[in-house]
């Protein structure tokens, strides 16, 4: 294993009946990673945690985790006692974790769960996702498996959980996996994605290298998009949407573009600053995966 | 897997089904002694060594009450790491297949064990309290529990194999209570065929030699082929057990 990868798996490879959850899957997860793994349903994000921790075996390949590495994980439902109090609950895991009994009030301080004698089986779908994203953080271990931790979750628990796990990684170097669907979300706390589709793994990419490749570009409406090309020529990067729309590409100055257009008599419309966030640069990978 | 012990018997602790069961089986336990005592008193029959040696065997009798109690409340406290997904935590955070197997295995083997032995020396102190334990064997009666704990730890050891080759409560209830039924009509038939006469495959038969038991047949055993036997089947359950939860893909 290398010396700065936690996790390395090589050609993981998982089948249920005839049907490939993982296929030859191959990733490296380093110390300190905030690690988004994005996909469509059944592309085989729940099924490499499931892998990573230790619940499922792979077919064949190779999975390695950093020894002596303290490992917690919230994958699909929280995994509580629900005829325990939230207090219990994280009693007992702080006694799996060979924690101090101290751990448990400040971990409920943290998740905002006020100790009481209310059982987590009438605890709202969001309190129970709250207390479990707890028992994951609590004590600070070594990797954290996050699959969907925000499902139900309300916005001021969104952001309460966003900033814990931005905390704990930036204070202790947790590293944190976290399969979500919510990618406006996950481009907030994540430095490195996996992009998984179909069983694999078809794009590992940092959160600098999107910026790099997303960016923001001009939208501009004229009457005809082909005369306004023309007038563009080589001064910018750009691209014909349609007819009647063209997007300028890169870090260009509006007033810029305004004055060659305005040069050559081009009347302009509208003009609109857009940005490709993760949302568009997913679209885009899975429509030229398809393709 | 000290940690898994202080965590599961933290956990039990406050399982009030545990408690109401335990509370189930003694109240069956004192309410059978009664009614004998009842029964004396209404008849009027004179002979408390006759009723004492009634006692003692009817009450192993109930134990067929009792047991499926005690059995269905294991498979409970087996089952619920399963059931709630917290297998999956203790399984994550880095204790091995094996160990999780052993701390529950053996907390119920304490518990079972246990359970069984408070009923019988209840059911027992009571018979003596109340009609002298007069005609009650000694020898009869540390046979009967030594058998009772060796045969019961393999039951339990039988539902652990169940419990973790499907991690399913309803298959090892249905299993269990099942397998139960079919050795209580194996026994009868037996029992109706040769009454409890030396019948040297009833050795080799656990479930079978429970019901012997509970009816009084225990002189009829064999020791040197009923623990070998109980013994050698307890160790391929625990083996199988193991073999199996370490493959097993936990959902």
């Amino acid at each position: 294993m290398e010396l700065n990868n936690i996790i390395e798996a090589k050609n993981l490879v998982k089948m249920y009946q005839n049907t490939y959850a993982l296929d030859n899957v191959s990733l490296n997860i380093q110390k300190g990673d905030i690690y988004g793994l994005v996909g469509e349903n059944g592309a085989g994000k729940t099924t490499l945690l499931r892998a990573i921790a230790k619940l499922i075996f792979p077919k064949s390949g190779i999975l390695e985790v950093k020894e002596n590495m303290v490992m917690t994980s919230l994958i699909e439902v929280p995994s509580l006692y629900l005829n325990r109090t939230a207090y219990d609950n994280l009693y007992y895991q702080s006694i799996l974790l060979g924690l101090e009994t101290s751990e448990v009030d400040k971990t409920l301080e943290m998740i905002g769960i006020q100790k009481g004698s209310v059982k987590v089986k009438n605890f709202s779908l969001g309190m129970r996702q709250r207390l479990a994203v707890g028992m994951c953080i609590m004590g600070n271990p070594d990797i954290i498996l996050f699959d969907e931790p925000l499902n139900s979750v309300d916005p001021e628990g969104i952001i309460d959980i966003r900033n814990l796990i931005k905390k704990i990684n930036e204070e202790y170097g947790t590293t944190i996996i976290i399969s979500s669907h919510g990618l406006e979300e996950l481009s907030k706390v994540a430095n490195r994605y996996g992009f998984m589709r179909q069983g694999k793994v078809i794009k590992e990419i940092t959160k600098e290298e999107i910026a790099k490749s997303c960016g923001s570009y001009l939208s501009i409406k004229v009457p005809d998009a082909n005369l306004a090309a023309e007038a563009i020529g080589n001064k910018f990067i750009f691209g014909k949407v349609n007819d009647t729309t063209i997007n300028v590409k890169g870090d260009v100055s509006v007033t810029e573009v305004v004055k060659v257009l305005n040069d050559a008599g081009i009347n302009i419309e509208s003009i609109n600053t857009q940005t490709i966030g993760i949302e568009n640069y997913y679209i885009q990978l899975m429509r030229s995966y398809h393709e | 897997m000290n940690k898994l012990f202080k965590m599961e018997f933290a956990n039990l602790k406050k399982e009030k089904l545990l408690w109401i069961g335990l509370i189930i089986i003694l109240s069956l336990v004192l309410l059978f002694n009664l009614l004998f005592l009842l029964y004396r008193y209404v008849n009027g029959v004179p002979d408390y060594a006759l009723f004492s040696n009634l006692t003692f065997n009817a009450t192993l009798g109930i134990g067929g009450i009792t047991g499926n109690i005690g059995l269905i409340m294991l498979i409970i406290v087996l089952l619920h790491n399963f059931q709630y997904g917290t297998i999956r935590s203790q399984i994550t955070v880095g204790y091995s297949r094996t160990e999780i197997f052993f701390s529950n295995l053996i907390i119920c083997l304490a518990l079972g064990l246990g359970i069984y032995l408070i009923s019988i020396l209840f059911s027992l102190g009571i018979s003596i309290l109340f009609f002298s334990g007069a005609s009650l064997v000694f020898s009869t009666v540390i046979k009967s529990i030594l058998y009772g704990l060796l045969i019961n730890a393999l039951v339990i050891c039988f539902i652990c194999f169940i419990a973790f080759s499907t991690a399913s409560m309803w298959v090892t209830i249905i299993v269990t209570v099942a397998i139960n039924a079919l050795t209580s009509t194996i026994t009868a038939i037996t029992a109706f065929i040769s009454g409890f006469s030396n019948v040297t495959f009833i050795n080799f038969l656990p479930w079978v030699q429970i019901t012997y038991i509970q009816q009084g047949g225990v002189d009829v055993l064999k020791w040197w082929q009923v623990v070998p036997v109980n013994i050698v089947l307890s160790g391929l359950l625990i083996y199988f057990t193991i073999l199996i939860f370490k493959k097993k893909d936990i959902k």
